[in-house]
């Protein structure tokens, strides 16, 4: 269950991008996760709920973009984007492969509710 | 109002690294991060390796761990300072807590300051401490696909420790596959195959130590 501690971090990051607007509250952001970190969206989205009660990203509706790494075989060349996690060359199957890539955690947008649009 | 942003998700764990990291440099103390599984034999290569470098470098250690000192026990009763960093529950460090305590050591007098982590292959893998160098310890007892199966920790070591080795005629595990799944993350990390129960073949991982 990593996804807890990687919530809390997310609370912090947009209710510091909260705060630096001076908005009311949060009501979407997205977030950009590499397969290398291995995080379940859905598992992300229950533990943001919960670590966001009583900060302005309470009640924010979260979206999780999974990103790909890219896997470069260093026997046939072939560049492939696996969506799953890959240990091998899915042209040839050689475990001789470089793991690119996949590794980024970033918060990409934020919808925040300010008070000169109500 | 809808703002684009490319902000970093560990951007407040990653400040507050940054700041340990400018404390050790201005004293120039190098710091180690020691991330594995629960009873990969962290403490024990503390244990054995502390003594190697005895009269060399002055170290002390800082013991992450959810509950108990036994750890840091076991360090402190090798003469090295030692501190227990408690998580009550939290299953890695993060840079705060190790900012707060690093603080409370004598600085002027250390070296190398070597940071245990809580035993978990996932959630420390996140969480940068501010150290100089991250090591991942992996034990043959865990099973020789583990590199596979936690790649991040794999891809942010700067060097991997493979412990445990005089248990090899009773595990299956098989050295060269592990290191294949260690290359396909990472190119550059040495890898130190040792046994810190018998102590064989620390002396490659004790030189690059010295020389960190
Ligand atoms: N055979 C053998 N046993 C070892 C070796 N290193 C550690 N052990 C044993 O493995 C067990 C766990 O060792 P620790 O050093 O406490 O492991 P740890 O990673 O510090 O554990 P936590 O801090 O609780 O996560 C102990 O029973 C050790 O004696 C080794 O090189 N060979
Ligand atoms: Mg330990
Ligand atoms: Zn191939």
């Amino acid at each position: 269950m990593h996804e807890f501690s990687i919530a809390t971090e997310l609370v912090a990051a947009v209710v510091g991008e909260a705060e630096r607007h001076g908005a009311r509250r949060v009501e979407r952001l997205e977030c950009q996760c590499g397969a290398m970190r291995q995080i379940v969206p859905a598992m992300l989205i229950d533990a943001f709920e919960l670590a966001a009660v009583d900060t302005l990203a309470e009640g924010a509706q979260l979206t999780v973009k999974t990103v790909p790494p890219t896997v470069r075989c260093r026997d046939c060349g072939a560049e492939t984007q696996p969506t799953d996690w890959a240990v091998e060359c899915p042209r040839c199957t050689s475990l001789n492969i470089a793991v690119e890539g996949g590794d980024e955690l970033l918060l990409t947008s934020v919808t925040l509710e300010v008070d000169d649009e109500r | 109002m809808n703002v684009e942003v490319m902000r970093n998700v560990f951007a407040r764990n990653d400040a507050l690294a940054a700041d340990t990291r400018a404390l050790l440099t201005q004293y120039g103390i190098v710091s180690v991060n020691l991330i594995g599984g629960a009873g990969a034999g962290k403490t024990t290569l503390l244990e054995a390796t502390l003594p190697k470098l005895a009269g060399r470098k002055r170290t002390a250690v800082l013991e992450g761990d959810i509950a108990t000192t036994h750890d840091a026990e076991r360090i402190a009763a090798l003469g090295v300072p030692a501190m227990q960093l408690l998580t009550d529950g939290g299953c890695h460090l993060g840079a705060a807590l190790v900012y707060n305590s690093i603080q409370k050591l004598p600085l002027a007098e250390l070296d190398l300051v070597f940071i245990e982590n809580v035993g978990n292959l996932v959630c420390p893998a996140n969480f940068d401490l501010g150290e100089q160098r991250t090591v991942a310890v992996l034990s043959t007892a865990e099973g020789d696909d583990k590199p596979a199966k936690y790649p991040l920790l794999f891809k942010r070591a700067n060097a991997v420790v493979l412990t445990k080795l005089d248990l090899l005629p009773h595990v299956s595990f098989d050295v060269e596959q592990c290191i294949r799944y260690i290359r396909q993350l990472n190119e550059a990390a040495p890898i130190f195959a040792l046994s810190a129960k018998t102590g064989d073949s620390l002396d490659d991982w004790v030189t690059w130590l010295l020389s960190a």
